[in-house]
């Protein structure tokens, strides 16, 4: 069975060297972008099983991203890794289509069952996130 | 007889110099004339003469028009009723009479008070008036309301506290939260990985984790109440019903939120003002009263409504008008976007602040 094959949009450098790390055992990842308008060219040219979204990108933010990638690609994954552990971005990222929402700080814990999640058409919420 | 000698019929040097001096009386008058219309008539100015009892003289429209008597109502009463009440106690208005009368003008920038009781900021000079020998016989005051210049400097200065706290919230939101939280993602990972025979390193590694989370925490909540990222990524309704969800965990109390009809494109001072005048109310719930409440914002043909009311028990607003900062301050934002305020309450009932912002433009 072949690797997911993975899109990383994330502006902060040692957070995306940190999700390369995580990801390289498991998954292909295709394009490491820093802003939500290459995230957008990078899910149009690479077609990858799951884009990782930050929400506070330069250009475009991650929900802008969502939205018009899932407009264009349904069957895209979508999974927001981010630092808002507030109740309104999440609920923000599942209006505009996410699969999985992750807070930064719990990624150790929470990133592999949030991808195992969205690759298996389920949605992963993260118990990190105030309810 | 007819008078024959030459000139006979011209005027006499005397009759000259009378002509003269009439013409020149008239033009005096004239002038004397205009500059009493001038004085009447300009309106910028108030230009308020009293007599060395501090009764009030004259009036003119600009007194009439900034501080709101007619003439006929306000001359011969004293000067003080011009002044607030605290610069007569502490002694400034006879401070200011004082300094006139020893060195000839006092300028000044103070409160003064309007026949309905409101107060405006005004920027004047009081001026000592001599007669020929050098006897005080008055003085003359002339003031400008600045309430308009002092509104737009402070809403300038509101405006240039909100970028700069965005700014800086942004600042520890995109960086120092980020490096936090790789800081502590990389120490759960350590002691993730950590052999067996290691695992007594494990306990201090999740001590360090956690310490790093509580940091991350207090920089968050910092960034937070410097400016919350919500209201800029997410609007307005989104902002709102994250402080409320806030203030429901926090107080463990019922509370409603409404968020109807808000345009997505409402100006950032607009929403700013709102979030900041709820964020405030909700604080001030969170304080003083207990047991359910609502908040609601909702579009009211073109005005923007914030209600947010509690259980009680409410208080003298009057009082608290005069003695707290909160309620002032709301009041202020508000009319710092043309908005209206009120508050309403009770003693031992409710209280409703109730906000309406005019929205302007394509809104």
């Amino acid at each position: 069975m072949s690797r997911p094959r993975v899109v990383i949009a994330e502006d902060h450098p040692s957070t995306q060297e940190v999700l390369r790390q995580m990801l390289t055992p498991g998954y292909d990842i295709v394009a490491v972008v820093g802003d939500g308008e290459s995230a957008v060219q990078a899910a149009e040219s690479q077609h990858p099983d799951i884009l990782l979204l930050d929400i506070s990108l330069p250009f475009l933010s991650g929900i802008a991203v969502a939205r018009k990638v899932k407009k264009d690609f349904p069957a895209m994954r979508i999974v927001f890794v981010t630092a808002h552990a507030e109740r309104a971005y999440q609920r923000e990222a599942f209006r505009a289509g996410a699969n999985g929402y992750v807070v930064k700080r719990a990624l150790v814990a929470e990133l592999a069952p949030s991808l195992e999640a969205a690759l298996n058409g389920q949605t992963y919420r993260s118990p990190s996130v105030a309810n | 007889m007819e008078d024959h000698r030459e000139g006979a019929d011209k005027p006499s040097r005397l009759q000259k110099r009378m002509i003269e001096l009439e013409a020149h009386l008239g033009q005096l008058q004239d002038s004397d004339r205009q500059f009493r219309v001038l004085i009447d008539t300009v309106r910028d100015y108030a230009l308020i003469p009293f007599d060395t009892n501090n009764c009030i003289t004259g009036w003119n429209a600009g007194a009439e028009r900034i501080l709101s008597y007619q003439r006929d109502e306000i001359l011969g009463k004293p000067a003080s009723v011009l002044f607030t009440p605290e610069d007569i106690a502490n002694g400034n208005m006879q401070l200011e009479l004082d300094t006139a009368r020893r060195t000839g003008r006092a300028e000044d920038e103070r409160w003064h008070v309007r026949k309905d009781g409101s107060r405006f900021w005004s920027k004047g000079v009081l001026t000592r008036i001599d007669d020929e020998s050098g006897n005080v016989v008055g003085y003359g005051k002339v003031l400008r309301d600045l309430t308009e210049r002092n509104a737009h400097t402070r809403s300038s200065l509101l405006t240039l506290h909100e970028n700069e706290g965005r700014r800086i919230a942004r600042e520890l939101h995109d960086d120092l939260v980020q490096r936090l939280a790789v800081l502590q993602i990389n120490l759960a990972r350590i002691g993730r990985d950590l052999p067996p025979a290691a695992a007594h390193v494990g306990s201090e590694l999740l001590r360090l984790e956690k310490q790093t989370g509580m940091l991350s925490n207090d920089v968050r909540r910092l960034s937070h109440q410097l400016h919350p990222s919500v209201l800029d990524d997410l609007g307005l309704c989104a902002a709102l019903e994250t402080a409320v969800e806030e203030f429901r965990c926090e107080q463990n109390q019922e509370f409603i939120f409404l968020c109807e009809g808000v345009p997505e494109n409402i100006p950032p001072n607009i929403a700013t003002t709102i979030y900041r005048i709820a964020e405030e109310a909700l604080r001030n719930i969170a304080k003083h009263a207990s047991g359910p409440g609502s908040l609601s914002v909702i579009r009211d043909g073109r005005a923007l409504r914030l209600t947010i009311s509690d259980a009680g028990p409410g208080f003298d607003v009057p009082a608290v008008f005069k003695s707290g900062l909160g309620i002032p301050s709301m009041k202020e934002r508000a009319q710092l976007v043309d908005g209206l305020f009120s508050v309403t309450s009770s003693a031992g009932g409710s209280t409703t602040v109730d906000v309406r912002i005019p929205l302007r433009g394509d809104c």
